[in-house]
């Protein structure tokens, strides 16, 4: 037994790479539909504040993140864009990270086609612009002098649903999507505090437990975490995408790696060396 | 009979009551961007009337609508952050007007006026002229303002402080203990010491406190005369360590076994430098690790490949997400401030040493208000109390 | 899918492949890979910067006279590739640490300091309010009523039932207030106990050592948690890229992942047969 614990303790870790490989890439070629995916608190309040704002409520949502935080972001990002569709709001969408300009674009445009909305009456993209907390404190002051065009080049004041978005405070509710910094604590520190914006939005799987804070704190109404808060997003809005799809393989991933920590623990305890013997 | 019946329907309107103490004023601590407008609640008020607040560039209009609401709601006592919570918000409704000013550009007068509702029918007060200006002061971060004067008074003085007695009281950090245990028996064991000082740059706390313990390291290493080595990855960095280390040396009396190369460049690549310090770690397998500063994903390759090796492992970041690796593969942590405290209490440099005693002052009075808060809240609670809650405000109201 | 899809995925799951052979060893696809990203990076950021900023905010700036200012301020920085004059930066730094700090201090500390605090200053028990308890009166009453009326089994009887439960949980001091009075005494616990674990002005002996021990378990809990988390994230970052290396491996793609694969495993293989392979580090 202890020989076994031994050898499996210095097995080379690439034998482990393969194990979570294999445990990911079996769900995407047969989906096993794991049960028990329920809606926790935070994701469900959001989903309730959304559903209760009135058509035409505006809403503005920054995706905050790159490429690289892409898979945990952007199907939250899509789910929420879809809800706001099907509730007719108002979207005005927006990137602080340079490097997500044009993977938000891509969510809103696919999201509000689908949903048959109009470019410059159901939602707006303005896309990136440099400064980080200078752009959040710029759009508390006049969103049109930090944005004069949209991502098309459009000036904001022909843009009809711009008319009446000047400011920050003139949104319903404020979402960030957010992998890091500039992000989610940013926008609230610097922009919903201080004009008592509702404030909403998700983070990645490495930011949820500093993110959590705020939630209990009541600054933000709702909160997503990572790829499974927004697969119980996708539940509640009754629709199986990315998120729902990839919970399988991080089900099992996380098994895997459960049940390595508790072997390794095992075998920690069984071939330590006892006290006072070198 | 029946003329004088559409008489009174049309003259209905007029026959709902309008409220008293109808005021509009510019609201006070803001950029200009808006006004309120005050009134006392209607005697008898119901959820299915409203009360609506128009805006007009003259007195004769064109009038806007800016808010309306039901009677029951809109109430004085939900914005504290413009009329505080005393008890006079009782009874009492308001809203806020947006200016007709555009941001930034001159105050523009408006006028403003109230209307009733419901079933009773209509009614609409007079006109009142207000002009949103922008002030100098927000009152309602004073708290915020004085916090931070005092905060940084205190800062001040207590680094003054250090300067003239260096011995002001720091608790010693246990981490310390384990450094110096792992030096001895690096020693013992005729074996080096590997240091690093993490990713970052000389700009960043973390790595100014490494540096710092980096000298006093170097001292015992001087005193016990073992070797060290200090692969960077940032050449600004690399200078710097040799200065410390080469003053640690001449510190023990020991300026001979000083080597300039012992701390030395790697590279600035990322997994670069992880791989070529990982390749040091197993070809001259250390009896002990530092790891001190800033890391990033490249944490756990580094303190894993350490680990594998036998060394005894200590690590200090203030990189709150890695420290979950560190904890796991290392043999002791110093945890976010307790690197600061390290370096301030080996270096007993004023500036260090001043702003972290500072910080516990801080700790301090944000302890005592919250057990204060908290204690008052409850008696508040089990004795029924509620006056006693206006404690909890002094976080909310003014912030 | 159009030629160019077809390229982009071809692109996409090589550079992928390659990176991923990083877990192998140390070898030129994924040298190739990383310099590539980093490049990518830096072109897209600079293209961006010109056009969304320097463009619209200097060159066609409304008044020049705003904007010379700032500009210079922004060059001082340069000055820091001149040994002689790299003073100068000093004063950009100065300006971008003053304002920088001024901005962040007076809002970290309202809403990360305060906030939070007037969060934890909570009442560590509560009990039934006066008109919680009524409610509960009145919701027994219509329960008895509507029972009296319409018997056990009606519809109403279970509307007024569950009624008469939820007021039962917010009138008396039921198990769902304890619950929430245990979660806010241990979040207190908490906040306490790890801001002593963090003082250092004062000898951690006795109660104190005690009190702070307890901190560390709470730390111990956060990166706990911080740690499943962050697994749980690059499982859905490596999901991501499994899903599109499997949509790559199809006819419609040209059989982008096999082809990529075997020409990698084929290159890595000769350069292990000639020796070349060795001169990096591996794992």
């Amino acid at each position: 037994m202890r020989e076994l614990f031994e050898k499996l303790l210095k097995m080379d870790r690439r034998w482990i790479f393969l194990l979570v490989g294999i445990a990911l890439m079996v769900p995407i070629l047969k989906p096993l539909k794991l049960p028990g995916l329920k809606a926790s608190t935070p994701v469900q309040d959001l989903y309730t504040y959304i559903e209760g704002l009135p058509e035409g409520s505006k809403v503005l949502i920054s995706f905050d993140f790159d490429p690289a935080s892409k898979p945990e972001l952007e199907p939250m990002g899509a789910a929420i864009v879809r809800h706001c569709m099907r509730k007719k709001l108002k979207v005005v969408a927006m990137t602080l990270w340079v490097t997500g300009a044009s993977l938000a674009q891509r969510v809103v445009e696919s999201e509000a086609t689908a949903a048959g909305a109009k470019y410059g009456e159901d939602y707006v993209y303005l896309g990136w612009k440099p400064g980080n907390v200078a752009v959040i404190t710029g759009m508390r002051e006049d969103i049109h002098v930090v944005f004069p065009k949209d991502s098309k080049q459009t000036d904001l004041s022909k843009i009809p649903m711009m008319q009446d978005i000047r400011r920050l405070r003139d949104f319903d509710l404020a979402f960030s999507f957010a992998a890091g910094s500039p992000g989610l604590d940013t926008w609230i520190a610097y922009g919903a505090d201080k004009e008592k914006v509702k404030m909403g939005g998700g983070s990645t799987a490495v930011n949820v437990p500093s993110m959590a804070v705020f939630v209990q704190s009541g600054q933000l109404v709702g909160f997503i975490g990572a790829l499974r808060g927004a697969a119980e997003y996708e539940l509640l809005m009754n629709f199986s995408g990315t998120a729902t799809r990839g919970m399988d393989g991080i089900a099992l991933g996380s098994y895997l790696v459960a049940a390595l920590i508790i072997l390794a623990n095992i075998g920690y305890w069984l071939t330590r060396k006892p006290k006072g013997v070198a | 009979m029946r003329a004088l019946a559409l008489l009174l329907l049309l003259q209905a309107p007029l026959w709902a009551q309008l409220p008293e103490g109808f005021e509009v004023y510019d609201t006070p601590g803001d950029e200009g961007s808006s006004a309120l407008a005050v009134w006392k609640a209607l005697p008898k008020e119901t959820a299915d009337a409203s009360y609506v607040v128009w805006r007009a560039p003259a007195k004769d209009g064109p009038w806007e609508e800016v808010a309306r609401f039901p009677q029951t709601a809109g109430w004085k006592s939900d914005a504290p952050q413009h009329f505080g919570t005393g008890s006079g918000n009782k009874g009492w409704h308001w809203a806020s007007i947006p200016a007709l000013a555009e941001p930034g550009k001159p105050p523009v007068a408006m006028w403003v006026k109230l209307g009733v509702e419901g079933a009773g029918g209509a009614a609409e007060s007079a006109p009142a002229e207000v002009t949103p200006v922008p002030n100098w002061w927000a009152w309602n971060k004073l708290n915020v303002f004085l916090f931070v004067v005092a905060f940084t008074c205190v800062t001040f003085w207590l680094i003054s402080r250090a300067r003239r007695d260096p011995n002001l009281f720091i608790r010693r950090i246990p981490g310390l203990d384990a450094m110096e245990e792992a030096i001895g028996r690096a020693t013992e064991m005729g074996k080096p010491i590997l240091y690093l000082n993490g990713l970052n740059a000389m700009d960043s706390i973390s790595t100014i406190a490494s540096t710092c313990i980096l000298g006093q390291v170097a001292k015992r290493v001087a005193a016990y005369d073992t070797t060290i080595s200090v692969p960077c990855f940032d050449p600004v960095v690399m200078g710097v360590s040799q200065e410390v280390m080469r003053e640690g040396f001449i510190a023990a009396g020991r300026p001979d076994s000083y080597r300039s190369d012992a701390a030395f460049f790697v590279t600035s690549d990322q997994f670069g430098y992880v791989a070529a310090v990982d390749g040091i770690m197993i070809r001259e397998k250390p009896a002990a690790c530092f790891y001190l500063g800033y890391y990033y994903a490249e944490s756990l390759l580094l303190a894993e490949t350490g680990a594998t090796t036998g060394a005894i492992q200590i690590a200090g970041t203030d990189s709150v997400t890695q420290l979950p690796f560190f904890i796991a593969t290392c043999d002791y942590t110093l945890i976010g401030e307790e690197l600061y405290a390290a370096s301030a209490y080996l270096s007993r440099e004023p500036i260090q040493l001043g702003s972290l005693i500072a910080q516990d002052w801080g700790k301090l009075f944000l302890l005592a208000m919250i057990l204060l808060g908290t204690v008052v809240g409850s008696a508040a609670v089990v004795f029924r109390a509620p006056a006693l809650l206006f404690l909890k405000d002094l976080f909310a109201t003014y912030s | 899918m159009s030629f160019g899809d077809i390229a982009g995925l071809w692109l996409a799951t090589g550079l992928t492949l390659f990176l991923f052979s990083f877990l192998y060893r140390d070898n030129p696809f994924y040298k190739l890979g990383e310099h590539l990203y980093l490049g990518v990076t830096i072109g897209y950021m600079l293209v961006k910067l010109v056009y969304e900023t320097w463009i619209p905010k200097v060159w066609n700036a409304e008044n020049y006279a705003l904007v010379i200012p700032p500009v210079i301020i922004g060059f001082l920085l340069l000055t820091r590739f001149v040994p002689k004059v790299s003073w100068l930066s000093r004063w950009s730094f100065a300006f971008i640490i003053g304002y920088g700090s001024g901005l962040a201090i007076p809002a970290t500390f309202t809403s990360i300091i305060l906030k939070q605090a007037e969060a934890t200053t909570r009442p560590l028990v509560t009990v039934p309010t006066a008109a919680e308890q009524k409610a509960l009166e009145a919701a027994e009453k219509t329960l008895a009523d509507t029972r009296a009326a319409r018997g056990n089994e009606a519809p109403e009887t279970r509307a007024a039932e569950k009624a008469a439960l939820s007021a039962r949980r917010s009138g008396t001091y039921s198990w769902v207030r304890a619950y929430a009075d245990v979660t806010t005494i241990i979040l207190f616990l908490g906040v306490f106990s790890v801001l002593f674990y963090f003082f250092f002005s004062i000898e951690h002996k006795g109660p104190v050592r005690i009190f702070s021990r307890v901190g560390v378990l709470f730390l111990m809990i956060y990166f706990g948690a911080s740690y499943g988390y962050t697994v749980m994230g690059r499982f859905a970052l490596l999901y991501d890229r499994l899903l599109d290396v499997r949509k790559a491996s199809g006819g419609d793609a040209w059989f982008a992942t096999p082809i990529i694969l075997v020409l990698m495993i084929g290159v890595l293989v000769w350069r292990h047969r000639t020796g070349k392979a060795s001169e990096e580090p591996s794992h």
